[in-house]
Protein backbone atom coordinates (compact mmCIF):
# COMPACT_ATOMS: atom_id res chain seq x y z
CA UNK A 1 0.00 0.00 0.00
CA UNK A 2 1.25 3.41 -0.96
CA UNK A 3 0.82 5.05 2.44
CA UNK A 4 2.73 2.31 4.22
CA UNK A 5 5.58 2.62 1.69
CA UNK A 6 5.80 6.34 2.46
CA UNK A 7 5.71 5.57 6.17
CA UNK A 8 8.61 3.11 5.90
CA UNK A 9 10.71 5.56 3.89
CA UNK A 10 10.04 8.38 6.35
CA UNK A 11 10.85 6.33 9.44
CA UNK A 12 14.07 5.09 7.83
CA UNK A 13 14.91 8.64 6.86
CA UNK A 14 14.34 9.89 10.39
CA UNK A 15 16.66 7.29 11.91
CA UNK A 16 19.32 7.76 9.25
CA UNK A 17 19.36 11.53 9.69
CA UNK A 18 19.68 11.34 13.48
CA UNK A 19 22.42 8.69 13.18
CA UNK A 20 24.40 10.80 10.73
CA UNK A 21 23.88 13.89 12.89
CA UNK A 22 25.36 12.17 15.92
CA UNK A 23 28.30 10.71 13.98
CA UNK A 24 29.04 14.03 12.31
CA UNK A 25 28.65 15.98 15.55
CA UNK A 26 31.24 13.87 17.30
CA UNK A 27 33.76 13.20 14.55
CA UNK A 28 33.57 16.05 12.05
CA UNK A 29 35.82 18.71 13.57
CA UNK A 30 39.30 17.29 13.24
CA UNK A 31 42.54 19.20 13.48
CA UNK A 32 43.49 18.65 9.86
CA UNK A 33 40.14 19.81 8.53
CA UNK A 34 39.19 16.40 7.17
CA UNK A 35 35.47 15.87 7.85
CA UNK A 36 35.81 12.48 9.50
CA UNK A 37 32.19 12.22 10.65
CA UNK A 38 30.61 12.65 7.23
CA UNK A 39 33.25 10.32 5.77
CA UNK A 40 32.54 7.57 8.32
CA UNK A 41 28.77 7.93 7.86
CA UNK A 42 29.11 7.66 4.06
CA UNK A 43 31.35 4.61 4.37
CA UNK A 44 29.05 2.83 6.80
CA UNK A 45 26.10 3.57 4.52
CA UNK A 46 27.89 2.31 1.39
CA UNK A 47 28.86 -0.91 3.14
CA UNK A 48 25.39 -1.38 4.57
CA UNK A 49 23.81 -0.77 1.16
CA UNK A 50 25.97 -3.52 -0.31
CA UNK A 51 24.82 -5.92 2.37
CA UNK A 52 21.16 -4.98 2.01
CA UNK A 53 21.18 -5.32 -1.78
CA UNK A 54 22.92 -8.68 -1.43
CA UNK A 55 20.35 -9.87 1.15
CA UNK A 56 17.38 -8.61 -0.83
CA UNK A 57 18.59 -10.43 -3.92
CA UNK A 58 19.38 -13.67 -2.09
CA UNK A 59 16.47 -13.90 0.30
CA UNK A 60 13.84 -11.89 -1.53
CA UNK A 61 13.18 -9.48 1.36
CA UNK A 62 9.70 -7.96 1.60
CA UNK A 63 9.27 -4.58 -0.01
CA UNK A 64 8.68 -2.64 3.18
CA UNK A 65 11.91 -3.82 4.80
CA UNK A 66 13.78 -3.01 1.59
CA UNK A 67 12.26 0.49 1.56
CA UNK A 68 12.95 1.10 5.24
CA UNK A 69 16.58 -0.03 5.15
CA UNK A 70 17.69 0.93 1.67
CA UNK A 71 15.69 3.98 0.55
CA UNK A 72 15.14 5.18 4.11
CA UNK A 73 18.01 4.41 6.41
CA UNK A 74 21.09 3.88 4.20
CA UNK A 75 20.38 6.67 1.79
CA UNK A 76 19.76 9.17 4.61
CA UNK A 77 22.79 7.97 6.56
CA UNK A 78 24.90 8.84 3.54
CA UNK A 79 24.85 12.37 2.22
CA UNK A 80 26.10 14.05 -0.90
CA UNK A 81 25.07 17.59 -0.02
CA UNK A 82 27.34 17.79 3.04
CA UNK A 83 30.15 16.33 0.95
CA UNK A 84 29.63 18.94 -1.78
CA UNK A 85 29.45 21.78 0.74
CA UNK A 86 32.59 20.61 2.52
CA UNK A 87 34.51 20.37 -0.75
CA UNK A 88 33.23 23.81 -1.78
CA UNK A 89 34.35 25.16 1.61
CA UNK A 90 37.80 23.64 1.16
CA UNK A 91 38.08 25.11 -2.33
CA UNK A 92 36.99 28.50 -1.04
CA UNK A 93 39.73 28.44 1.59
CA UNK A 94 42.19 27.31 -1.07
CA UNK A 95 42.82 23.89 0.45
CA UNK A 96 43.04 22.24 -2.95
CA UNK A 97 45.06 19.20 -1.95
CA UNK A 98 42.74 18.44 0.96
CA UNK A 99 39.65 18.76 -1.24
CA UNK A 100 41.11 16.40 -3.85
CA UNK A 101 42.15 13.95 -1.13
CA UNK A 102 38.73 14.05 0.52
CA UNK A 103 36.78 13.65 -2.72
CA UNK A 104 38.93 10.82 -4.06
CA UNK A 105 39.09 8.99 -0.73
CA UNK A 106 35.33 9.17 -0.26
CA UNK A 107 34.65 7.95 -3.78
CA UNK A 108 37.22 5.15 -3.82
CA UNK A 109 36.51 3.83 -0.33
CA UNK A 110 32.77 4.01 -0.96
CA UNK A 111 33.08 1.89 -4.09
CA UNK A 112 35.53 -0.54 -2.47
CA UNK A 113 33.34 -1.01 0.60
CA UNK A 114 30.23 -1.53 -1.51
CA UNK A 115 32.03 -4.11 -3.64
CA UNK A 116 33.33 -5.94 -0.55
CA UNK A 117 29.87 -5.97 1.03
CA UNK A 118 28.17 -7.14 -2.15
CA UNK A 119 30.57 -10.05 -2.57
CA UNK A 120 30.54 -11.18 1.05
CA UNK A 121 28.48 -14.26 0.30
CA UNK B 1 -0.40 21.22 16.30
CA UNK B 2 1.08 24.41 17.74
CA UNK B 3 2.23 22.58 20.86
CA UNK B 4 3.94 19.95 18.70
CA UNK B 5 5.70 22.71 16.79
CA UNK B 6 6.75 24.30 20.08
CA UNK B 7 8.23 21.04 21.34
CA UNK B 8 10.10 20.42 18.10
CA UNK B 9 11.60 23.88 18.09
CA UNK B 10 12.33 24.01 21.81
CA UNK B 11 15.85 24.38 23.05
CA UNK B 12 16.47 20.86 24.17
CA UNK B 13 15.00 18.46 21.66
CA UNK B 14 17.02 18.90 18.46
CA UNK B 15 16.87 15.28 17.46
CA UNK B 16 13.18 15.44 16.64
CA UNK B 17 13.68 18.40 14.32
CA UNK B 18 16.47 16.61 12.49
CA UNK B 19 14.44 13.40 12.32
CA UNK B 20 11.56 15.33 10.75
CA UNK B 21 13.89 16.96 8.24
CA UNK B 22 15.37 13.59 7.36
CA UNK B 23 11.94 12.07 6.92
CA UNK B 24 10.87 14.86 4.54
CA UNK B 25 14.10 14.66 2.60
CA UNK B 26 13.82 10.91 2.19
CA UNK B 27 10.19 11.28 1.15
CA UNK B 28 11.03 13.89 -1.50
CA UNK B 29 13.81 11.70 -2.82
CA UNK B 30 11.48 8.70 -2.97
CA UNK B 31 8.89 10.75 -4.90
CA UNK B 32 11.51 12.06 -7.35
CA UNK B 33 12.89 8.55 -7.90
CA UNK B 34 9.36 7.25 -8.49
CA UNK B 35 8.58 9.96 -11.05
CA UNK B 36 11.81 9.83 -13.03
CA UNK B 37 12.34 6.43 -14.57
CA UNK B 38 16.12 6.72 -15.03
CA UNK B 39 17.39 6.04 -11.50
CA UNK B 40 20.80 7.61 -12.01
CA UNK B 41 19.29 10.81 -13.37
CA UNK B 42 16.85 10.93 -10.44
CA UNK B 43 19.69 10.59 -7.91
CA UNK B 44 21.63 13.31 -9.73
CA UNK B 45 18.67 15.68 -9.50
CA UNK B 46 18.23 14.89 -5.81
CA UNK B 47 21.91 15.62 -5.19
CA UNK B 48 21.69 18.94 -7.05
CA UNK B 49 18.70 19.99 -4.97
CA UNK B 50 20.48 18.95 -1.78
CA UNK B 51 23.71 20.72 -2.68
CA UNK B 52 21.91 23.94 -3.51
CA UNK B 53 19.71 24.00 -0.43
CA UNK B 54 22.51 23.06 1.96
CA UNK B 55 24.51 26.16 1.11
CA UNK B 56 21.48 28.32 1.91
CA UNK B 57 20.72 26.32 5.04
CA UNK B 58 24.23 26.53 6.48
CA UNK B 59 24.27 30.27 5.97
CA UNK B 60 20.85 30.42 7.64
CA UNK B 61 22.19 28.29 10.49
CA UNK B 62 25.12 30.66 10.97
CA UNK B 63 23.15 33.87 11.02
CA UNK B 64 19.50 33.32 11.87
CA UNK B 65 18.47 30.18 13.71
CA UNK B 66 20.80 27.31 14.48
CA UNK B 67 18.09 24.76 15.15
CA UNK B 68 16.13 25.33 11.93
CA UNK B 69 19.34 25.56 9.93
CA UNK B 70 20.41 22.21 11.36
CA UNK B 71 17.04 20.68 10.56
CA UNK B 72 17.25 21.77 6.93
CA UNK B 73 20.94 21.08 6.35
CA UNK B 74 21.56 17.91 8.35
CA UNK B 75 18.01 16.62 8.10
CA UNK B 76 16.41 17.64 4.83
CA UNK B 77 19.46 18.02 2.56
CA UNK B 78 21.07 14.92 3.95
CA UNK B 79 17.87 13.04 3.28
CA UNK B 80 17.42 14.33 -0.24
CA UNK B 81 21.01 13.76 -1.33
CA UNK B 82 22.52 10.30 -1.24
CA UNK B 83 26.04 8.96 -1.61
CA UNK B 84 25.47 5.23 -1.09
CA UNK B 85 23.37 4.91 -4.27
CA UNK B 86 26.09 6.79 -6.12
CA UNK B 87 28.64 4.17 -4.97
CA UNK B 88 26.26 1.42 -6.04
CA UNK B 89 25.69 2.95 -9.49
CA UNK B 90 29.41 3.57 -10.00
CA UNK B 91 30.33 0.00 -9.12
CA UNK B 92 27.55 -1.37 -11.32
CA UNK B 93 28.67 0.78 -14.27
CA UNK B 94 32.29 -0.33 -13.84
CA UNK B 95 31.32 -3.99 -13.58
CA UNK B 96 29.33 -3.71 -16.81
CA UNK B 97 32.26 -1.98 -18.48
CA UNK B 98 30.17 1.13 -19.09
CA UNK B 99 32.95 3.67 -18.64
CA UNK B 100 31.10 6.58 -20.20
CA UNK B 101 28.28 6.14 -17.68
CA UNK B 102 30.78 5.83 -14.83
CA UNK B 103 32.70 8.97 -15.71
CA UNK B 104 29.56 10.85 -16.66
CA UNK B 105 27.93 10.02 -13.33
CA UNK B 106 31.15 10.90 -11.49
CA UNK B 107 31.47 14.24 -13.25
CA UNK B 108 27.80 15.07 -12.90
CA UNK B 109 27.66 14.33 -9.23
CA UNK B 110 31.03 15.54 -8.05
CA UNK B 111 31.81 18.41 -10.37
CA UNK B 112 28.34 19.86 -10.94
CA UNK B 113 27.05 19.41 -7.39
CA UNK B 114 30.22 20.91 -5.92
CA UNK B 115 29.94 23.79 -8.39
CA UNK B 116 26.30 24.38 -7.42
CA UNK B 117 27.17 24.28 -3.72
CA UNK B 118 30.13 26.61 -4.27
CA UNK B 119 28.18 29.18 -6.28
CA UNK B 120 25.24 29.13 -3.88
CA UNK B 121 27.64 29.49 -0.94
CA UNK B 122 29.39 32.51 -2.47
CA UNK B 123 26.12 34.20 -3.45
CA UNK B 124 24.52 33.69 -0.05
CA UNK B 125 27.57 34.82 1.89
CA UNK B 126 27.87 37.96 -0.18
CA UNK B 127 24.15 38.67 0.07
CA UNK B 128 24.63 38.87 3.81
CA UNK B 129 27.57 41.24 3.46
CA UNK B 130 25.57 43.39 1.08
CA UNK B 131 22.73 43.59 3.58
CA UNK B 132 25.16 44.65 6.32
CA UNK B 133 26.61 47.34 4.07
CA UNK B 134 23.10 48.58 3.34
CA UNK B 135 22.33 48.71 7.05
CA UNK B 136 25.55 50.57 7.82
CA UNK B 137 24.84 53.09 5.05
CA UNK B 138 21.30 53.63 6.33
CA UNK B 139 22.54 54.10 9.92
CA UNK B 140 25.18 56.58 8.80
CA UNK B 141 22.62 58.47 6.76
CA UNK B 142 20.14 58.56 9.66
CA UNK B 143 22.80 59.79 12.04
CA UNK B 144 23.88 62.77 9.92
Amino acid sequence: MMLFDIFCVCIGGAFGAVARWQIAKRLDCTQSGFPLGTFVANMIASFMLGIIILLSQKFNLPKYIDLFLEVGFCATLSTFSSLAWQIADMLQHKKFALSLFYASTTMLCGMILFEIAYHLA
Amino acid sequence: MVSVAKIVLSKRISGIAIALGGAFGALLRYIICSIISNNILAIFICNIIGSFVISLAIEYRRNVNRKIGDMISVGFCGGVSVFASFSHDSVKALNEGNFSLFFGNLFANFAICVLVAFLAKIIVENLHNYRNKLRKARRWRNKS
